[in-house]
């Protein structure tokens, strides 16, 4: 999001440098997939239906970063293709018979199909009215779900069957391997997508929509594929997080779900690769450890939320990142005089 | 005959309540470019306010008209500082969904600290005495309650016409709506008439919340029940018509009154079903244009 305005002193170059992939990246992204791989040894059953949590609200963040980050579009709606992945899933398991990981793909096919329909009509609309009627849409699944009664179980909730292997009570560490694996090619997906031609494109319509169409580019068309691809990678969201919960309430549809996937993505660093991982781990460590002491976890997040939008609107690393720079500087120039 | 006066009258006080929360909405929407996504945190504020001053005074009509009074006015106060304080740091991004994240961040905030204050369970608050009971007219039942709540939104909106047409505030308002840069350049106060409409617009939201609350269980989710109707109800009024704002909460409020008595499903709909009817509507009235 470099529309915000950078802190005035050293403010950074809009333009990415071109990307390289340093020694620093590689060595931090293989410690980071190590302990993630890790995770089952290290920490009892509790922590790693934790962690497989914090996973799948990641992945739904990559999401929302794929469009908010790189396209410059709030979609508010991202509940609705979450719950419909979810739903999806289960009832394709419950009624095609088939396994999890081929019913989550496919569930997670027919949002991106969903996506492509309903993004035709919305990804055109200005800034706000594209947040409201992603909302809305959002709340009339939610109510299809209520009220589909013979269908998904309405608000008894609904079971995802899978063989004991996959059990959650069981065998958390098979359900968190599956996640951290599908969550994974969504996280890979979106990162290919972002630095291929079209990415390039993407972030050009972010920084300024009037200019990319001057030159004769589709804008509808490419944000038409953003919405697509988002879409899907919400709804492999959703079928992960049918896997994690194994019981679906129509409650997943909730727009709290969207909120949580912005204030995750905000809180990393919006438009970066790692900002929703980052930010999912922090958001559920801070909640983890608030929780503990109070149930009311949610004015937490709001006055989190606040802070992230008021004093760091580029996210927690990027802040970190400016101020410690503007320190050094502040030290050299120190030394000078 | 007796069955369509009772609806008519439910449906025509269910609009008044709408309208007023959409109308708060509205209004910073239309002048501000912000949508206050915590328009359902002051509606829910609203009632629970109302909630508090008929605990410490009990349910006579003139605690009602305090909280009717009071509540608002402590609404507006909390939103002009709002804006004064946190929503204008974000105006020089340009990026509207700042504000958005911003009023997400309090409405947040704002539910986390109604348990803290209120508690979870259900409050309610009873009608004064006055205000109970119904007439009969023509065989149909009429509440008096939905006749007191038409009545003030009837005034309420003939206030918000009044106000932005005749006042000097009202015409600064307009003028910042329609061009800010230009406004600013003529001697208006932009800063002021902001904080002001947002003001306004946090007192019309919990005023629909005090009017609520003798209808209505109080509970911490309140807040999401209302939202999805006014923000609907704006989209389909046409974003920033207030005109627009006012039919489109009337068809609503009649539509899902009526509805209700064939299926409360269908009713819940009727938002939905409006606002897709007036989109489709004027996405063929801008292609023939």
């Amino acid at each position: 999001m470099t529309a915000q305005a950078a802190p005035p002193p050293a403010a950074p170059p809009r333009a990415a440098p071109p990307r390289r992939v340093s020694a620093w990246t590689l060595g931090a992204s293989a410690v980071a997939l190590a302990l993630l791989l890790a995770v089952p040894f290290m920490l009892s059953t509790v922590y790693v239906i934790v962690v497989t949590g914090a996973l799948v609200a990641a992945t739904l963040a990559v999401s929302f970063n794929l469009l908010y980050g790189y396209v410059g579009m709030l979609s508010f709606g991202l509940a609705g293709l979450f719950g419909a992945g979810a739903y999806a899933t289960v009832l394709i398991v419950e009624h095609l018979g088939l396994p999890f990981v081929p019913a989550a793909f496919l569930a997670s096919a027919i949002v991106a199909l969903f996506g492509l329909v309903s993004g035709a009509l919305l990804v055109s609309l200005p800034r706000i009215a594209f947040i409201m009627l992603t909302f809305v849409l959002a709340d009339l699944l939610l109510f299809a779900t209520r009220h589909l009664r013979d269908l998904t179980g309405s608000d008894n909730g609904i079971v995802l069957i899978v063989g004991d292997g996959l059990n959650i009570a069981s065998h958390p560490e098979n359900v968190y391997y599956l996640v951290l694996l599908l969550g994974g090619v969504a996280f890979a997906f979106s990162v290919l997508l972002v630095q291929s031609r079209s990415g390039t494109i993407l972030k050009a319509i972010r920084e300024n929509p009037e200019r990319v169409a001057s030159v004769g580019i589709n804008v509808w068309r490419y944000r038409l594929l953003a919405f697509t691809a988002s879409s899907w990678i919400a709804g492999m969201a959703g079928a992960l997080g049918a896997l994690e919960s194994q019981l679906l309430f129509p409650t997943v549809f909730d727009w709290r779900t969207s909120a949580d996937a912005l204030i995750i993505t905000l809180l990393g660093g919006v438009g970066t690769a790692v900002g929703p991982i980052i930010g999912a781990a922090v958001l559920f460590g801070i909640n983890f450890f608030v929780g503990r002491e109070t149930t009311n976890v949610v004015i937490v997040n709001g006055i989190l939320l606040l802070i992230v939008v008021l004093i760091a609107p580029r996210g927690v690393v990027a802040f970190l990142v400016t101020s410690w720079e503007r320190i050094k500087e502040l030290a050299t120039r120190g030394r000078r005089t | 005959m007796d069955e369509i006066i009772t609806q008519a009258f439910a449906g025509l006080s269910l609009a008044a309540l709408l309208f007023m929360a959409a109308a708060g909405l509205n209004l910073i929407w239309g002048v501000l470019g912000i949508m206050n996504f915590a328009t359902g945190s002051l509606y829910m504020l609203g009632a629970y306010g109302a909630f508090s001053v008929s605990n410490a005074m009990g349910s006579s009509l003139g605690a009602f008209a305090v909280a009717i009074v009071c509540v608002p006015l402590a609404a507006a106060v909390v939103g002009g500082l709002t804006e004064a304080v946190l929503l204008r740091r974000t105006y020089a991004r340009d990026d509207e969904s700042q504000q958005f994240m911003l009023t997400l961040a309090l409405s947040y905030i704002v539910s986390g600290l109604v348990v803290i204050v209120w508690g979870g369970g259900i409050k309610s608050v009873s009608l004064a005495p006055e205000l109970a009971g119904s007439w009969t007219v023509a065989g149909g039942t009429i509440a008096r309650y939905t006749v007191f709540v038409i009545a003030v939104g009837v005034l309420i909106s003939l206030g918000i016409v009044a106000m932005l047409q005749r006042t000097r505030l009202g015409l600064q308002t307009r003028a910042a709506r329609d061009d800010r840069d230009m406004a600013a350049g003529l001697g208006v106060d932009v800063g002021r008439v902001y904080t002001s409409v947002f003001a306004l617009g946090a007192a019309l939201g919990a005023l629909a919340g005090v009017l609520v609350a003798p209808i209505a269980s109080i509970t911490p989710g309140l807040d999401s029940t209302i939202l999805i109707s006014a923000f609907v109800i704006v989209v389909a009024g046409g974003m920033g018509r207030m005109d627009g704002v006012l039919y489109a909460a009337l068809a609503v409020g009649l539509i899902q009154s009526f509805v209700t008595l064939e299926s409360p499903v269908y009713a819940a709909l009727t938002p939905y079903v409006v606002m897709t009817v007036v989109l489709v509507w004027s996405a063929r009235r801008l292609v023939r244009a």
